[in-house]
C-alpha cells in the first residue's frame, strides 16, 4: 500500500469517527488530521507508520467523539444507524464460509474472540452499571448525571465494540449452529432491545438533561431507562451463558 | 480514569516539554506533525504519536490553558499548495506546568534541548 492509500485510510476513518459531532470540532479534526497526513507524505512516511498512528489511536478517536457529541442533532442519529448497518454488514460478511473455515481451523480463533467477549462484556456492563444505579436513584446520587456519564459511558462503548467483534467472529466460526440455537435469537434480540434501550436515553431523554442533571430523585421516565437497562444487561449473560447448554 | 486537579499525565508533560525545546530553537509555534516528530525524536521512540492520541492530548491542554492554538493565515497554505495548519504555542502556565512537574518528579518524556527536527 502506498503512503498515499494509507492517508486516504485515515481520512477514511477521522470521517467516520468525526460525522456526528458538531461542525466546528467536526471541521477542526477533519482539518488537523488533514494536514499532518500531508506533512507526513510530504516527509517521506511509510505507509505502515500512518496506519500505526490510526490503528494506536483508535481508542482515543471514539472516546474523544462521545464525549465532544452533540447528542441532539440529527448527524448523530445518522452516524448510529450507519454504524449499526455496517455491523450487520460485517457480521453477514463473517458468516460466509470461507471466513468461517479460517475460524474453525486455527486454534487459537476461537479461544481469544471467547476471552476478548467476557473481557469486552465486563466492561461493558461494568462501566455501564454505575450510570444505571444513578438513574435508579440507587447510587451516587450526589453525582451530577451528565458528569457520571462522560466518565463511564466512552469506556462502556469500547468495551461494547470489543464485545460485538469478537461476537462476530465467535458467531463465524459456526453460524448454521448459532442461528438455529433459539437463545441465540434471544440473547440477539435482547442486545438490539438494551442498546435501542441506551440509544433512547443518550438521544431523547437526555435533550433535557440540564432540568434534571444534578436532582436526586430523577423522573420516574429516566429511572425506568436506569432500571431497563440493568434487567436487560443481566438477561444478556445469562442468555449468553445459556447458548451452550441448548440448540443442537 | 480520574486525576488530581491540576496534574499531567507524561504525554502531556512531554508534549509542552517538546514545546520548550522547540522554542529554545527559536520555534515559538508548531502543528501537530512537527510536535509528533519532536516527541519521536526526544524519546527514541520508532512510530509517532498516534493520530488520537495526540490531538486528544493538545486539546485537553489548550483546555487547560497550558497551550493556546490559532489556524494560520489562509492565504500561507494557498500559497505554498499544501493544508491549512494548526499552529500551537505554549502558554507560561504550560512553562510553569513543566517546571512544576519536573520538581514533583513526574516523567519527562522530551528533553528540553533536542536539536534534532527542522520544521518539516
Amino acid at each position: 500500500m502506498s503512503p498515499r492509500a494509507a492517508a486516504g485510510v485515515a481520512r477514511w476513518w477521522t470521517r467516520l469517527y468525526t460525522a456526528g459531532l458538531p461542525v466546528d470540532l467536526r471541521d477542526a479534526r477533519r482539518a488537523e488530521v488533514e494536514s499532518d497526513l500531508w506533512e507526513s507524505v510530504a516527509d517521506g512516511a511509510p505507509s505502515r507508520h500512518i496506519l500505526a498512528r490510526v490503528a494506536l489511536g483508535l481508542a482515543d478517536d471514539l472516546t474523544w467523539s462521545l464525549t465532544v457529541m452533540d447528542i441532539s442533532t440529527r448527524d448523530t442519529a445518522k452516524w448510529s444507524v450507519g454504524s449499526l448497518l455496517v455491523l450487520l454488514l460485517s457480521w453477514l460478511w463473517l458468516s460466509q464460509a470461507p471466513q468461517s473455515a479460517v475460524m474453525r481451523e486455527s486454534t487459537w480463533a476461537v479461544p481469544v474472540a471467547l476471552i476478548n467477549h467476557l473481557v469486552g462484556l465486563v466492561l461493558l456492563v461494568g462501566m455501564r452499571l454505575p450510570l444505571d444505579l444513578r438513574l435508579m436513584g440507587w447510587a451516587f446520587k450526589g453525582v451530577p448525571v451528565s458528569q457520571l456519564a462522560s466518565r463511564t459511558v466512552p469506556l462502556a462503548l469500547v468495551g461494547g465494540i470489543v464485545t460485538i467483534v469478537s461476537g462476530m467472529a465467535l458467531y463465524a466460526a459456526d453460524p448454521a449452529r448459532m442461528t438455529s440455537n433459539p437463545m441465540f435469537a434471544f440473547k440477539i434480540a435482547v442486545l438490539a432491545a438494551a442498546l435501542m434501550n441506551a440509544w433512547i436515553f443518550h438521544a431523547v431523554l437526555a435533550r433535557r438533561i440540564t432540568d434534571w442533571d444534578s436532582a436526586e430523585n430523577l423522573p420516574a421516565i429516566v429511572q425506568a431507562s436506569g432500571y431497563t437497562s440493568v434487567l436487560l444487561w443481566i438477561t444478556l449473560i445469562v442468555a449468553g451463558r445459556l447458548i451452550g447448554f441448548t440448540g443442537n | 480514569m480520574r486525576r488530581k486537579a491540576g496534574s499531567l499525565v507524561p504525554l502531556e508533560i512531554a508534549i509542552c516539554s517538546a514545546a520548550l525545546a522547540l522554542r529554545e530553537r527559536g520555534i515559538e509555534q508548531f502543528h501537530g506533525y512537527l510536535i509528533a516528530k519532536e516527541l519521536k525524536d526526544a524519546s527514541d521512540a520508532k512510530l509517532l504519536t498516534a493520530y488520537g492520541t495526540l490531538y486528544r492530548a493538545l486539546g485537553r491542554l489548550e483546555q487547560m490553558g497550558l497551550m493556546t492554538s490559532v489556524w494560520e493565515d489562509p492565504q500561507i497554505p494557498a500559497d505554498a499548495n499544501r493544508p491549512r495548519r494548526r499552529l500551537y504555542a505554549i502558554t507560561p502556565d504550560g512553562q510553569t506546568a513543566v517546571a512544576t512537574a519536573s520538581a514533583a518528579g513526574q516523567p519527562e518524556a522530551a528533553p528540553l534541548a533536542v536539536p534534532r527536527v527542522s520544521e518539516a
